[in-house]
């Protein structure tokens, strides 16, 4: 997997796990109005809430194939708010390992994770997964 | 590279107009538009702080007044008038009271309103350790000693600890005003 690739699909994990976490946390109202409707976001708020359901509906079928503890990597390393470095070498030590076999695992699951995303997706396909995920 | 050759040229241009060249580095740096993006983030954030200033201030006095309506003091019996007027401590209450739901749906109206602030949504979206960061720079108390706080706190050193703070900025700003 080509290293533009990599640090494409590591951002969009960021991304999705920001979205999810400030999904927790945002107005119920704006949340509602987001998902009912395709309307073009007009404030900060309602351009925050439209990204983090958009990042959330793209990632989270690919996510929901791999196995636990492939999410629990994931997890470990990039819904934290330490940098990945610091994260490798804290996971590196807690299962008795090398940081080189975590970095090797890391690009594992972003090996998956990118044979189970399409390279590109178009504006319609995102419509779709977000059709998938929030209007059901 | 190219960045860095035209920076020096504008330097070599500017050290012409100017005798200094420390001034005219300073001015030259001064001149990046991101540090223009950046002031226009700090002076939002400002904005924000002045903002929760005054809700503090309205919880403030609305603990205030709690304790004083709730402490006994003004619904004692003593089968004694507190005064000459045996009514005029039931207006005070009665005024008291009415006080306190106007401060009440003054803080009410304050929740609805921070709800939706661009500034705290944008702060919502952004890291932890990042929101940390601007909230020990911009938004608390003492941003003199944040410095030497996060450095102790996090064991990073001082030029890491401003590249942290400095790519806050520039996610606060892509959230506020990058897709304008």
């Amino acid at each position: 997997m080509e290293n533009s690739r990599t640090q494409e699909i590591e951002r969009m994990l960021k991304d999705y796990f920001a979205g999810y976490n400030y999904l927790s946390g945002a107005p119920e109202d704006v949340i509602r109005k987001m998902k009912k409707a395709l309307v073009v976001p007009a404030t900060v708020v309602e351009r925050l809430v439209s990204k983090a359901l958009s990042a959330v509906a793209v990632l989270e079928p690919c996510i929901e194939k791999l196995s636990i503890s492939d999410m629990q990597l994931i997890s470990e390393l990039y819904d934290s708010n330490e940098s990945v470095k610091h994260q490798v070498e804290g996971i590196a030590a807690s299962r008795y390992t090398s940081a080189r076999t975590v970095y090797r695992m890391r690009l594992e699951v972003l090996g998956k994770i990118d044979s189970l995303i399409p390279a590109t997706i178009t504006a319609e396909e995102r419509d779709v997964l977000f059709d998938t995920r929030w209007r059901k | 590279m190219s960045t860095e050759s035209s920076m020096k040229k504008e330097i070599q241009q500017s050290d012409a107009a100017t005798a200094d060249p420390a001034q005219a580095w300073l001015a030259v740096v001064s001149a990046d538009p991101k540090w223009e993006r950046r002031r226009r983030v700090i002076a939002a954030l400002e904005a924000y702080k002045f903002r929760l200033d005054a809700r503090v201030s309205l919880r403030d006095r609305y603990d205030v007044l709690c304790a004083r309506l709730y402490s006994g003091r003004s619904s004692r019996i003593t089968g004694m008038p507190t005064n000459h007027d045996q009514f005029a401590a039931d207006d005070r209450f009665a005024e008291m009271l009415d006080e306190k739901m106007a401060l009440e749906r003054a803080m009410a109206a304050e929740e609805a309103e921070t709800r939706l602030d661009d500034v705290k949504n944008a702060l919502d979206y952004i890291d932890s350790q990042s929101r940390m960061l601007i909230k020990q720079f911009y938004l608390d108390d003492k941003p003199r000693k944040a410095l030497k706080s996060l450095m102790s706190g996090l064991g990073y050193s001082s030029p890491h600890v401003y590249e942290i703070r400095n790519s806050a900025l520039d996610k606060l700003f892509e959230i506020l005003y990058a897709e304008e």
